[in-house]
Order: C-alpha cells, then sequence, then structure tokens
C-alpha cells in the first residue's frame, strides 16, 4: 500500500480508534466505580424501617379448576428512604404472601406491588389496604394454612449490580372454613 | 516481506476471533447461563430497564424466588423474555416447580404470552436471572439486527483497521 491520501486516511481511522477504545475504557471504569459506591452504601446504609400486617381475610373461596381464592387487606407502615443512593433508579416494592400446603411446600404470591423512583416517595403507610392480586392458590390446601408476609425491595440501579432486601412478618393462619 | 505480513495480520484477526470466543465460554462456565449477556428488546420492564439496556446474567443453583428477573425461553419463540417472577409454587417431596411471571410494566401477567395451554415454568425455561444491568450500549445490537448493512459495515471498517494496524 502507500500514497500519501490512504495513509492519511488510515491516521484518521486509527485516530478515531484510539479515541473510541479511550472513551469505552473510561466509561467501563466510571460503570465499575459508581457500582462499587453502591456497595459500600449497602453496607453503611442504616437499616431501613418496615412493618407489615395481616388486616382480614375477607373471602376464602373454592374457584373452577379446583383451584382456591382468597382475598385479603393489609397495613403497611415502611420507611425506605435510607435504601435510596445516588444511582438508585428505582426500587420494585413488593408484598408478597408465603405458605405452605399438605402437598406443596412453598409457594410464594405476589400480592401488591409498586414502583418508587424518588427517595421522598419511598416512606409508604397503608392501612387496611386491598391487595392488588388475589391470592390464587393453583390446588387446594389453602384452608388453615400458616402464612408469613413478606415485603421486598428490589433495588434497581442506572447502571451495576440488582440486589434485594426484605422483612418477614407472621401472618397467622388462613381460615379453616370457606368464607364468602 | 509481504506473505510474512499477510500471516501476520491474518493470526492477528485470527486472535482477536478466539479471544472474543473464550471470554464468551469462559462467562458461559463461570454464570451457568447459555446466554450471560442479553439486550432488552421490549419495554416491558420499565422504567425499570429500557429498549438496549444489557443485562449480565447467571443462572446460580438457587431455588428461584419471587421477585428475581428471570430469562425465559417459550417453546417456539425464538427471542428470549425478561420478566420478573411474581408465583413460585414448589411440590413436596418432588423436583417440580411452578413460576408465573410478569412484565413489571405489564398490565397482567404472562399467561398470554405462553403456548396455548401452559399456565406455568419450570426450571427447564429459565436461562438466567439478572444480576446487573449496564444502560444502552446494547442500543448498538439492536441497530445492526434492525439495519443489517449497518453490521457489515462496521465488521469491515473492524477488518480493515486490524489489516492496517501495522503499518503505522
Amino acid at each position: 500500500m502507500g500514497g500519501s491520501s490512504s495513509s492519511s486516511m488510515h491516521s484518521w481511522m486509527h485516530r478515531g480508534n484510539t479515541l473510541i477504545t479511550f472513551f469505552g475504557t473510561v466509561a467501563a471504569v466510571l460503570c465499575l466505580a459508581t457500582t462499587l459506591t453502591d456497595l459500600r452504601h449497602v453496607y453503611t446504609m442504616p437499616d431501613p424501617q418496615a412493618s407489615v400486617s395481616l388486616a382480614e381475610v375477607k373471602r376464602l373461596a373454592p374457584m373452577t379448576g379446583s383451584k382456591e381464592q382468597a382475598t385479603l387487606t393489609f397495613s403497611m407502615d415502611a420507611d425506605l428512604r435510607s435504601v435510596f443512593s445516588w444511582n438508585t433508579k428505582q426500587l420494585f416494592l413488593f408484598l408478597q404472601a408465603e405458605y405452605s400446603t399438605p402437598d406443596s411446600t412453598v409457594n410464594q404470591v405476589v400480592l401488591w406491588d409498586t414502583i418508587i423512583q424518588q427517595k421522598e416517595k419511598a416512606r409508604i403507610r397503608l392501612k387496611n389496604h386491598k391487595t392488588k392480586y388475589s391470592l390464587i392458590h393453583p390446588s387446594k390446601g389453602l384452608k388453615g394454612a400458616p402464612m408469613n408476609l413478606t415485603l421486598v425491595w428490589h433495588v434497581m440501579p442506572r447502571v451495576g449490580f440488582m440486589y434485594t432486601q426484605s422483612r418477614t412478618f407472621p401472618g397467622g393462619r388462613l381460615p379453616d372454613k370457606y368464607m364468602q | 516481506m509481504n506473505v510474512r505480513q499477510l500471516v501476520m495480520q491474518a493470526v492477528q484477526l485470527g486472535l482477536i476471533i478466539t479471544s472474543a470466543l473464550m471470554i464468551w465460554k469462559s462467562l458461559m462456565l463461570v454464570t451457568g447461563s447459555e446466554s450471560p449477556v442479553v439486550v432488552v428488546l421490549s419495554g416491558s420492564m420499565e422504567p425499570g430497564f429500557y429498549r438496549g439496556d444489557i443485562l449480565f446474567l447467571n443462572m446460580g443453583k438457587n431455588p428461584i424466588r419471587t421477585g428475581e428477573i428471570v430469562v425465559f425461553n417459550l417453546d417456539g419463540r425464538d427471542i428470549p423474555i425478561v420478566h420478573r417472577v411474581i408465583k413460585v409454587h414448589e411440590k413436596t417431596g418432588v423436583n417440580e416447580v411452578k413460576i408465573l411471571t410478569k412484565g413489571d410494566n405489564n398490565y397482567s401477567d404472562d399467561r398470554g404470552l405462553y403456548p396455548r395451554g401452559q399456565d406455568w415454568l419450570n426450571r427447564d425455561h429459565i436461562m438466567g436471572r439478572a444480576m446487573g444491568i449496564l444502560p444502552q450500549v446494547g442500543m448498538v445490537t439492536i441497530l445492526m439486527n434492525d439495519y443489517p448493512q449497518l453490521k457489515f459495515a462496521l465488521i469491515g471498517l473492524l477488518g480493515l483497521l486490524v489489516m492496517t494496524n501495522k503499518e503505522s
């Protein structure tokens, strides 16, 4: 090869290549540093506060297809403001029922969820609140089942690793009889 | 001299391709996922994930739990889906689990996406769990998929760079 025009084109291309590589490296290092600050935040943040209780079981009834459905209300008082760091995009906060039945030991059903994008909105109080999704079990076994309520927040960053934290509260036993 | 140079360039090109392959395969081994990195293709997880975000996956041995964001493959569908687990039922005694998913930005769960008659996912459908996010970088691959000419132009450009690398 050779010729002044082609070599100048090559030097232009190599400059571009170097620039893009440098930009990429700097961006990668910055992303890594950002996610490391989050790691530090997880270990140093004040403990988030949360309490959840079952308010009332409104209904427990059989459904078609030998399923069962329970309708509940709950109360919640949570302060998750300390979870937010500069790199937090949002919290995906949800409440789930965890129970066991004779033929299935582990059952987790999400009852309610919300997305929190601002730190100031991470202070949540709900009283006798309806669940967003009803508790449907795919077979029989809800009657008398022991249940826990777990509040989980999935912390989703702008860049880097995601993590979850949770608090579990006793929800008592579901009623022994169907109630409409 | 010219032959030597040509061979050098070919070796260099081969080195780049094989090291990329090696990195990908080692990632597969470490994460236990058949595709350790995926690009978000839809807005069904907004505002958590946007189209073009890159997700890093890990499979792991732990049982699947609610709240995890999993990537799953449905029978008869080419493109894997990234959604959140909202229900888990594990049967006693046998290694059988029922999993239901939903996109954060969707109103209803994913039963409408599953093939007719399928109400649940099981462990075999799951390709990995999302562990980390890198925003927007995957937009390049989306553009390359939408405009294949761009892909060839980029590959050509990279090839040209490698071929002319030793000259300067």
